[in-house]
């Protein structure tokens, strides 16, 4: 005998499940009140096996994961095809296993993009003082240290766009031109970067087409490549000082 | 004949291998049967004239290519959970769209076996078990897909790309993964904002460009007071404008008493 109550529950109603989905009539709030509970019920299962720490968001997300109806296609209940109680159950697990798993992907994007958003405060709201703080002093041998463990390309995209480049002394600036060009198999001409690009204009969005064309990318692959690397920058002392300093302005 | 692709040719090399032949069921026959299925579906996709190789797949093929493509999934479904991360450590540009661009056609190379197959299940929906999980699975697939769309829009002026996206019909066009339609070009512009409001601002480059209108800062007077071999100690006078836009700076040698420094200030 079988004591689980879903299996119960999902006996009972599948037939009433597969009748509505038979009709081009079919009501989701009807769906709805048969499949709310046995969904809820398998998700928070599923989401405690698989680690996910909060189950009953995850539950309410696979209910209209399951019966909400999508960008260009129906709900995935419509895909349930074989329908039998018991294929009714394992079709919902297989289901909510697929969102979980999605769920999960999600976050671990989220979270590795978390990183470089925080960058923001640093330029946005740094004072002319600050800026001309930054900029007068060269980087220290611990800030260049570190910027040289990053692969060449990350340095020259970094520290160009982050109009950084004259903080790092012209002998170490010119091996570093010159590993780019060995890695890359491409001549970047001198100075670099070129002083068209300084005086490019007043916003940021129009020194990446440019910058983008003289190391050989689309400026869609540059921006991307900034997002995703420009974070390293905080692990420089005077930028993580500056951010310090305004994200303490900005609690006060 | 409108064959832009060569999508006839290759369904022709496609049928001709040998592994088709085989009456056991074999790895090179069910990759053979997923590389027909694929560009029977493109064909369909692509509008491409095929004249005498015109037709349904056949029942044997479909199910050899549906072993096919759950036996590669894993490995597909893994590669675009990678994306980002593989992404990241490629150094040359041109490899990191290949990344993408290899991604992308094994998507579309599914949606086209998927097309094929299902015109077969549409003639006869007994003849083909049910397909609940492959269609999950590609769900799956395109959620992974979903979550690098950024990534995956640097690809919004790709040659390749553009052409899939002009190439394909209705009613395949209207159905389209959103990599092939004009939300790539949106996802594109927004990664592009996103990118830019990191960015130093214009107050940032102001200050950049009046800098580099300045000669290259040299601790002159350092040296011309150092004895040659010892390390001299510096001290830095700042002046700061009163409006904060100009500032100026000297360094000096450390004065040896504080009459000297006195002087200096003065």
């Amino acid at each position: 005998m079988n004591d689980d109550p879903i299996d119960a529950q999902l006996t009972e109603r599948c037939p009433k499940v597969a009748a509505c989905l038979g009709e081009p009539t079919c009501d989701p709030a009807f769906l709805l009140e048969l499949l709310d509970e046995p969904i809820r019920h398998l998700a928070i299962s599923i989401a405690r096996h698989e680690g996910i720490g909060d189950a009953e968001e995850f539950a309410d997300g696979a209910v209209f994961g399951v019966l909400l109806a999508r960008k260009k296609k129906g709900p995935r209940i419509t895909q349930w095809t074989n329908r039998g109680p018991q294929s009714l159950r394992s079709w919902l697990e297989m289901v909510i296993r697929h969102l979980a798993r999605d769920h999960q992907r999600k976050l671990a994007v989220a979270a590795r993009h978390l990183e470089s958003l925080t960058l923001t405060p640093t330029w946005r709201d740094a004072s002319m003082s600050e800026i001309a703080d930054l900029l007068v002093a060269p980087f220290d041998t611990h800030e260049l240290a570190t910027i040289g463990t990053w692969k060449v390309q990350k340095r020259i995209e970094a520290l160009c766009l982050g109009g950084l480049w004259k903080k790092v002394p012209p002998t170490v600036w010119e091996n570093w031109l010159r590993d780019w060009e060995s890695e890359r198999q491409r001549p970047l001409a001198r100075p670099f970067p070129p002083e068209s690009f300084v005086f490019e204009g007043d916003d940021a969005s129009s020194r990446i087409t440019p910058l983008a064309a003289m190391l050989g990318m689309s400026p869609n692959t540059l921006s991307q490549r900034w997002s995703r690397h420009s974070h390293h920058l905080r692990q420089l002392r005077c930028l993580r000082e500056l951010w310090e300093s305004r994200s303490t302005a900005g609690e006060n | 004949m409108h064959d832009p692709m060569f999508i006839r040719a290759n369904l022709a090399v496609a049928l001709d291998h040998p592994a088709l032949s085989d009456d056991s069921d074999t790895p090179a026959k069910r990759e053979a049967s997923w590389t027909v299925a694929v560009a029977l579906g493109k064909a369909r996709l692509f509008a491409a004239s095929l004249d005498e190789l015109e037709g349904v797949l056949p029942y044997s093929l479909a199910l050899a290519a549906i072993a096919h493509f759950n036996e590669r999934f894993p490995e597909w479904d893994e590669q675009t959970e990678q994306l980002d991360t593989t992404w990241d450590e490629i150094t040359h540009p041109e490899e990191a769209d290949h990344l993408l661009i290899s991604t992308l056609r094994d998507r579309l190379d599914a949606w086209a076996a998927w097309v094929a197959i299902e015109e077969l299940r549409q003639r006869n929906p007994t003849l083909i078990p049910t397909l609940d999980e492959i269609e999950l699975r590609l769900e799956s697939w395109d959620d992974g897909l979903n979550v690098h769309s950024d990534l995956i829009a640097t690809l919004s002026e790709a040659t390749l790309v553009l052409g899939w996206r002009n190439a394909l019909v209705e009613p395949y066009r209207s159905d389209a993964p959103w990599w092939l339609t004009d939300e790539i070009d949106r996802i594109a512009h927004r990664s592009m904002e996103t990118a830019v409001a990191t960015m130093p601002n214009s107050d940032f480059w102001g200050v950049v460009q009046r800098r580099a209108m300045l000669p290259d800062f040299v601790p002159g007077p350092v040296l011309a007071a150092s004895t040659e071999g010892a390390t001299p100690t510096v001290r830095t006078m700042t002046w700061v404008h009163t409006d904060r836009t100009w500032r100026a700076r000297l360094d000096y040698p450390d004065p040896s008493n504080d009459a000297e420094e006195d002087r200096l200030r003065r």
